[in-house]
């Protein structure tokens, strides 16, 4: 049996990368929130801590390294207020759904990628979700997209 | 006041609300187009008029005297001319069977996809059905209303590439149930995951269409929590 291929690992890396950037995002718009919306900005925090460590460890059990996160991410820049801060979390969702979606689609073109899949699909559909309700909060009337991650 | 939790008594009729929304039957006619038209389909079969129509194979009348024009000539005419029509038309029913000989069969849809689009026309008709609701849901319900809109789009264009069933599937009816919130939120809840295991059992870019859908539509029940 074979492992994943190249293709499938680059994107399956680039999904870490995507989380490693939400981490690194949320930390950073989290003080400049509302204080009404850092109890969502905690939990968001916490799911894609958990998500980057199980990429990670899956990665490594698949003989993989997986890739360190960038020192820093100077495209998030600059969050001025917090409606600022809102809108750079829907980028960080909306980023992280697209990485998913993106390894999703590469797993479903490899025979030996299909293992991936529901994590894939799992992942995705989280961000979506976050997403979804951060653009609630920014617009409830322009908070859902009918293809996330496309 | 429908789409409130649990309070269904006082909506409308839905049999009277779906087929009132205007743009539904529209947008499905617009998503239905290309599937129509699409080269080789059903529908596009051979048009007569881009085969050369063979001559007529009877001579032409014989020009007649002048005194002579009535009773048994125009029966001649008459004659003539419907010979031309048949023959005419024999000509163009055999470049018909000759382009229907060239066209290649295409195959039936899978039946995820049908199934799938089957889905989004129930979940559309059951938004439309739904006018009650607080403003708060109603704001959600039209976003729901548009995605799976913009899903049903995405899948009969791919249905379109496919031959079409002779017998219909199992089209709902058209007629959509009003449903309180929480019975919006079951039914997204059950798209999302009909969605996923589509997507898990297809592959290539259907399978990441239907995964989409999937996190689509788990948003849709996320926002009517």
């Amino acid at each position: 049996m074979t492992g994943p291929s190249a293709a499938v690992v680059a994107a399956w890396q680039a999904a870490l990368s995507a989380e490693q950037q939400a981490v690194f995002g949320y930390a950073l718009l989290g003080p400049i929130l509302a204080a009404k919306d850092r109890g969502r900005a905690e939990t968001a925090t916490g799911d894609h801590e958990a998500t980057r460590d199980a990429t990670s460890a899956a990665l490594l059990a698949a003989g993989h390294s997986p890739v360190p996160p960038a020192a820093d991410y100077p495209a998030l820049y600059p969050v001025p207020d917090a409606a600022a801060a809102r809108r750079l979390a829907v980028r960080l969702e909306d980023s992280c759904a697209a990485a998913w979606r993106y390894l999703y689609e590469r797993a479903a073109a490899a025979p030996a990628g299909n293992a991936l899949r529901g994590v894939a699909q799992d992942a995705l559909t989280a961000s979506a979700v976050r997403a979804a309700q951060w653009r609630a909060l920014i617009d409830p009337s322009r908070a859902t997209t009918p293809f996330p991650g496309i | 006041m429908a789409a409130d939790e649990g309070d269904p008594d006082d909506r409308p009729d839905p049999a009277a609300a779906g087929p009132d929304t205007p743009g539904d039957n529209a947008e499905a006619a617009d998503a239905a187009g290309p599937a129509h038209a699409a080269p080789g389909g059903r529908h596009a079969a051979p048009e007569p008029a881009d085969e050369p129509v063979p001559e007529p194979a009877v001579e032409p009348a014989p020009e007649l005297p002048a005194a002579a024009a009535g009773g048994t000539s125009r029966r001649g005419v008459l004659l003539g001319a419907a010979a031309v029509v048949l023959a005419g038309g024999g000509g163009v029913g055999a470049g018909f069977l000759e382009k229907r000989r060239r066209a290649p069969i295409r195959p039936l849809p899978p039946a995820a996809l049908t199934a799938a689009a089957d889905d989004e026309r129930q979940l559309i008709a059951d938004l439309d059905a739904t006018t009650g609701g607080s403003a708060g849901v109603r704001v959600v319900i039209a976003q729901a209303r548009a995605d799976h809109a913009a899903h049903l789009r995405a899948l009969e264009a791919l249905l379109g590439s496919y031959r079409q069933p002779v017998t219909p599937t199992s089209s709902p009816s058209g007629l959509g149930t009003a449903r309180t919130a929480a019975q919006l939120r079951s039914a997204e809840t059950q798209a999302a995951v009909a969605s996923g295991r589509r997507a898990a059992a297809a592959t290539g870019s259907l399978a990441t269409l239907f995964a989409s859908i999937a996190a689509c539509e788990s948003t849709h029940a996320a926002l009517l929590t």
